[in-house]
C-alpha cells in the first residue's frame, strides 16, 4: 500500500465547539490507482485530501506513507513529503503569475532540498506528456484555462511524485476541456501513476478505478469500478 | 548551499518583483535613496572639510606654533590699560631674551593690499613686514636667492622676497626676478629671492595651497618705518622647540609679556592643541548631528519598505500558499520576503550612493570654494558605510513581514480570495 489511514480523526476548535472534520477514517490507497473522493460540502473531503497531502497533521489516529510511519513528522519534513512525493492540482490552477510556463514547472525542483542538476529537461519531459512544449516561455495570463490546467499538471509531475492529489481539477473548466484533462489523468495512471482526485461531479469520478464518498468525517462508500493496477480496462 | 540556493532565488525573485512594479519600488525606496545618500554625503562633507582645515592647521605651523593674540584686559584692569604699549618689536627681542624655550619668534607687521609694480606689470598684494624667524614658524622655504636677513632688519633694507604666484604676475616666464627692482605703492624695493612653489594647481584652477604663493615679505623694520609708521604688530607667533614643552613654554611667554605690558594683561597666548581640540569638538558635533538627521531617514526608509513588504505578502497569500503546498518550508519562505526586502533595500542604497556621489560633488564644489581645500570626494569607508547601512536596513525591516509569510497555514494561504 502507498498510503495507510488508521482510524484517523481531525478536530478543529471552533469558538468552544470542536468541529470533527474527519471522525475515524479507516482507508488505503494501492500504488497505481486512480481514486475519487467524492462527497457533499462539509463533508470532510477536502481535510482528508489535506491529510493525505501532508498539509494537514491528524489529531489522531495514524497515517502510513509508503511504509513509513508519518503521523507526527515536523513540518520540516512534511514540506519534504510534499517536494519529494506528491504532486498537486489545483482547481484554480495556482500557477504563479509572475512566472513563465517553464519556471511554474520548474518551481517543485527548487525546493527538493537537493540540486537537481537536470532540472530543465525534467520540466521539459513533463511539459511533454501534457502536450504544451511549445509554450514554454509564455506566461500564465497568454494560456487558456484547459492549458493553465496543463502546466499545473506538468508542475505535479515535474519531481516524479509517489502521489498526484488533485482537488477539483476541474471545476474551473468548460465540457471540453474537462475530458481533456481527465483523459490526460488516466493516462497518467495507465503510465502507472497513482491519483487521487476530489470532486462532487459524478462525471469527474467516473474516470476512477475508485471511488469513495466521504460523509460526516467518515467513509460511506467504497467502490472499485476498474482494478487498480493502472493497466488499461479490458472491455 | 541551500541556504544559499534559497537566498539566490529570493535575490532573482526580488529583482523581478522590483521590475513587474517599477514605480511602486521606486517609491519604497525613496526612503532609502535619501537615507544613503545625506548620510554618505554628510560623512564625505565632514570629512573633507575636516581634512581642509587639517592641511591648513599643518601648513600654517603645526601643534609647534604659538600665536600671541590681543585681548580686552580684564575690567578690574581698565584703569591701567593705557599704560601697556600692547605688543611691540619690544615683545619679540624681550621673548628672545627670556624664554629659552623658544625656537623661533615671528613678529609681523602686515601692510594690507598694496599696488605692486614690475615694468608696466601690476599687481595688488598682501605684503607682509617680518624676520627670518618666519621661515621656521610657518613653515616656509626660499627656493631662489635668500631670504631676509638680520643685517636687512637692522638697515630696514627696502629688499622683498615674492612667493611663486606674484612672481607669475609680475615677471615674465623666462625672466629671473632675482636682483630687479619692483615697487610697492610708488617705493622701489629689490627682489632678494623667491618662495618655493606649494601645491600643485588642479586642472580646475584651484590650488588647496595657493595662498602660501602670494606672499610679499619686507623687513619688518621696513614695513613700520615705510608704511605702518607705528611699532605694533599685527602678529607675533613662537615656535617651541618641542611639543613636550608646550605646557611649560605658555608661562614663560605670559611672565615675559607681563613685564613688557607693565601688568596689563591686554593679550592671549594661544596654543594650536587648544584650536585642535576644538576642531576636534566640532567635527564630533557635526557627525552626531547630521549622522542623526541621516540615521532617521534611514529608519523612516526601513519602516516605509516594512509597510511595503505586509502590504506585498497580504497580496501574495496564494503564492505563497502554493509555494508551500509544492514542497516549501517556513525557512524558504523566510528567506524568499527577507531577500526581497534586501534587494529592495540594496537598490535603493546602490541608488543612494550613487546620488551621494551628485551631492557631494555639487556640495564640494561650494564648500572649497569657501573653504579653500581640497577638492572634497566620497571616501570608500563612507560608501561602505552606506551600503552596508542598507543591507542592515533592509534585513531588520524585512524580519517581520517575512515572519509572517512564512507562518501563514498553506490550507489557508491557499483559500484567501
Amino acid at each position: 500500500m502507498l498510503v495507510e489511514l488508521q482510524n484517523v480523526r481531525k478536530y478543529y476548535e471552533m469558538i468552544g465547539e470542536t468541529v470533527h472534520a474527519l471522525d475515524g477514517v479507516d482507508f488505503s490507497l494501492a500504488e497505481g490507482d486512480f481514486l475519487a473522493i467524492v462527497g457533499p460540502s462539509g463533508s470532510g473531503k477536502s481535510t482528508l485530501m489535506h491529510v493525505l497531502g501532508f498539509m494537514d497533521k491528524p489529531s489522531a489516529g495514524r497515517m502510513v506513507f509508503d511504509g513509513d510511519d508519518v503521523t507526527n513528522i515536523s513540518p520540516g519534513r512534511r514540506a519534504w513529503y510534499r517536494a519529494n512525493r506528491l504532486g498537486f492540482v489545483f482547481q484554480a490552477f495556482n500557477l504563479l503569475p509572475r512566472l513563465n510556463v517553464m519556471d511554474n514547472v520548474m518551481l517543485p525542483l527548487s525546493y527538493c532540498r537537493h540540486r537537481v542538476p537536470d532540472a530543465r529537461p525534467r520540466a521539459i519531459a513533463a511539459l511533454e506528456r501534457v502536450g504544451l512544449t511549445h509554450r514554454l516561455k509564455h506566461s500564465p495570463s497568454q494560456l487558456s484555462g484547459g492549458e493553465r490546467q496543463r502546466v499545473s499538471i506538468a508542475r505535479a509531475l515535474v519531481n516524479s511524485p509517489r502521489l498526484i492529489l488533485a482537488d477539483e481539477p476541474t471545476g474551473n473548466l468548460d465540457s471540453k476541456n474537462v475530458d481533456r484533462i481527465l483523459e490526460l489523468l488516466t493516462q497518467l495512471q495507465k503510465e502507472g501513476q497513482t491519483i487521487a482526485l476530489v470532486t462532487h461531479d459524478a462525471h469527474v469520478a467516473s474516470y476512477a478505478s475508485r471511488v469513495v464518498t466521504v460523509r460526516d468525517g467518515k467513509i460511506v462508500e467504497d467502490l472499485r469500478r476498474k482494478p487498480a493496477t493502472g493497466v488499461a480496462p479490458t472491455a | 548551499m541551500n541556504f544559499l540556493n534559497a537566498l539566490l532565488n529570493g535575490i532573482t525573485n526580488g529583482l523581478r518583483e522590483i521590475l513587474a512594479h517599477k514605480f511602486r519600488s521606486l517609491l519604497t525606496m525613496s526612503g532609502i535613496i535619501l537615507g544613503v545618500a545625506a548620510l554618505v554625503a554628510m560623512v564625505s562633507v565632514i570629512q573633507g572639510m575636516m581634512a581642509s582645515f587639517r592641511t591648513f592647521f599643518e601648513e600654517t605651523g603645526g601643534v609647534e606654533r604659538i600665536s600671541i593674540s590681543r585681548a580686552d584686559p580684564p575690567p578690574e584692569q581698565a584703569n591701567i590699560a593705557p599704560l601697556s604699549p600692547g605688543r611691540t618689536m619690544l615683545d619679540a627681542r624681550a621673548l628672545a631674551a627670556s624664554v629659552p624655550l623658544a625656537a623661533a619668534i615671528s613678529p609681523k607687521v602686515g601692510v594690507g593690499n598694496q599696488p605692486l609694480q614690475h615694468g608696466n606689470k601690476r599687481d595688488w598684494m598682501g605684503v607682509t613686514g617680518c624676520t627670518p624667524d618666519i621661515l621656521p614658524v610657518e613653515r616656509l622655504e626660499v627656493a631662489e636667492g635668500r631670504f631676509l636677513g638680520d643685517l636687512d632688519i637692522e638697515h630696514s633694507s627696502q629688499v622683498v622676497v615674492i612667493g611663486t604666484l606674484v612672481r607669475d604676475h609680475l615677471f615674465n616666464p623666462n625672466e629671473s626676478p632675482l636682483d630687479q627692482i619692483i615697487k610697492i605703492r610708488g617705493t622701489p624695493f629689490r627682489v632678494i629671492g623667491v618662495m618655493k612653489q606649494y601645491g600643485i594647481t588642479q586642472p580646475d584652477g584651484r590650488n588647496p595651497l595657493g595662498w602660501k604663493n602670494r606672499g610679499v615679505y619686507i623687513p619688518i623694520t621696513t614695513a613700520i618705518r615705510r608704511f605702518t609708521g607705528s611699532d605694533q604688530l599685527t602678529d607675533l607667533n613662537v615656535k617651541v622647540d618641542s611639543v613636550e614643552h608646550l605646557n611649560d613654554i605658555v608661562p614663560q611667554i605670559e611672565n615675559t609679556l607681563h613685564v613688557t605690558h607693565r601688568g596689563v594683561s591686554d593679550f592671549s597666548v594661544d596654543t594650536t592643541e587648544e584650536a585642535l581640540q576644538e576642531l576636534a569638538k566640532v567635527e564630533r558635533q557635526f557627525t552626531f548631528s547630521l549622522g542623526g538627521v541621516a540615521a532617521i531617514s534611514l529608519l523612516v526608509g526601513g519602516i516605509g519598505i516594512m509597510n511595503v513588504m505586509l502590504a506585498v505578502i497580504n497580496e501574495r497569500i496564494r503564492e505563497i500558499g502554493v509555494r508551500k503546498a509544492v514542497g516549501a518550508r517556513a525557512g524558504d519562505i523566510f528567506v524568499q520576503f527577507l531577500a526581497e526586502a534586501m534587494v529592495l533595500s540594496v537598490c535603493g542604497g546602490l541608488i543612494g550612493l550613487s546620488l551621494s556621489i551628485g551631492l557631494v560633488t555639487v556640495m564640494g564644489s561650494i564648500l572649497s570654494t569657501i573653504f579653500n581645500g581640497k577638492p572634497i570626494t566620497v571616501p570608500v569607508g563612507a560608501m561602505m558605510l552606506g551600503f552596508f547601512f542598507s543591507v542592515g536596513t533592509g534585513i531588520i525591516s524585512g524580519i517581520y513581514p517575512a515572519l509572517k509569510a512564512a507562518r501563514l497555514d498553506p490550507i489557508e494561504a491557499l483559500r484567501y480570495e
